[in-house]
């Protein structure tokens, strides 16, 4: 058990930015995500079986768990799919400069008009520092899809951001 | 511009990101302890879904027992009818004496023949 936790501790923060991504930047979502996931591994609901690294499955489990939390919100019609920059609730580091906060919102938002595929393998990619391999992995999908969506997104969110500066 | 080149400032775009979404991060004792906290005192909210599947099975559950109620006493009731109406027919002398009128009509000469068995006696040959 604690071994299991140290290991979620370790990976904590890169869960905590990919529970972000997957509940479209918001920020208490995306902590009562990344509690339900935890409390699944620790509980032994989710169960490691060792066929992936770690990491890889744990982010299968909390895009899992944010899937049916997304499905549930959007099932009572509390929250719109689509949000725009107020809604963002992005507090900054005191360690962060004012250009990044402003680089960082800029992009959440762009972030937010791709399909939810794409925005999904581009933070994967770029923000966790994964393999396309990997990101198909935890996604659920091959990887030459994964690198269709790889491109596609790349190329949109270009778009978009050009759009914005 | 270069892919190579747009791919990097992407990344850099990330990695702000990335620095930004530490600033508000609670941390991993905090959430695991209202985890802990909030599983112990069993207040995991009830989604509306599971509300509502949860009234459904409520709902349903109370109409079979309420179809069990009326329909269990009603096939019983049947059953016992018919029972009583075969012990009265075994027991009751008149209704067992009872035969119909056209009975006569399917009484052919030679019934006692095909009825009974014949005794051959061979001592009167």
């Amino acid at each position: 058990m604690m071994d299991m936790e140290a290991q979620l501790e370790r990976l904590h923060a890169e869960s905590f930015g990919w529970a972000l991504s997957c509940c479209g930047g918001e920020r208490a979502r995306a902590e009562d995500v990344l509690q339900s996931a935890y409390m699944r591994v620790i509980g032994g609901r989710a169960v490691y079986g060792g066929r992936s690294t770690f990491r890889t499955w744990l982010f299968g489990v909390i895009r899992r768990v944010a899937w049916e939390h997304n499905r549930r919100d959007r099932t009572e019609q509390r929250r719109t799919v689509r949000m725009e920059d107020s809604q963002l609730h992005q507090v900054a580091d005191p360690g962060a400069s004012a250009a990044e906060v402003d680089a960082s919102r800029m992009l959440t938002a762009a972030l937010a008009r791709l399909p939810e595929r794409q925005r999904e393998v581009l933070h994967l990619v770029f923000y966790q520092d994964m393999s396309i391999a990997e990101a198909a992995e935890i996604m659920g999908i091959s990887v030459g899809s994964a690198r269709t969506h790889y491109e596609r997104g790349k190329a949109r969110l270009r778009v978009l951001l050009g759009e914005r500066e | 511009m270069s892919d190579r080149m747009q791919d990097g400032e992407l990344r850099a775009l990330f990695d702000a990101q990335r620095r930004v979404d530490a600033g508000d991060m609670p941390s991993f004792a905090d959430m695991l302890a209202s985890a802990s906290a909030a599983h112990d005192v069993g207040v995991v909210p009830i989604s509306g879904r599971h509300r509502w599947r949860r009234e459904w099975t409520g709902a349903l559950a109370a109409a079979a027992a309420v179809t069990a109620l009326i329909v269990i006493p009603r096939l019983q009731t049947g059953d016992d009818e018919f029972e009583r109406a075969v012990r009265e027919f075994e027991t009751s002398p008149a209704l067992g004496a009872w035969q119909s009128p056209t009975d006569a009509l399917l009484r052919l000469p030679g019934d006692a023949l095909l009825s009974g068995v014949p005794s051959v006696e061979l001592e009167s040959r």
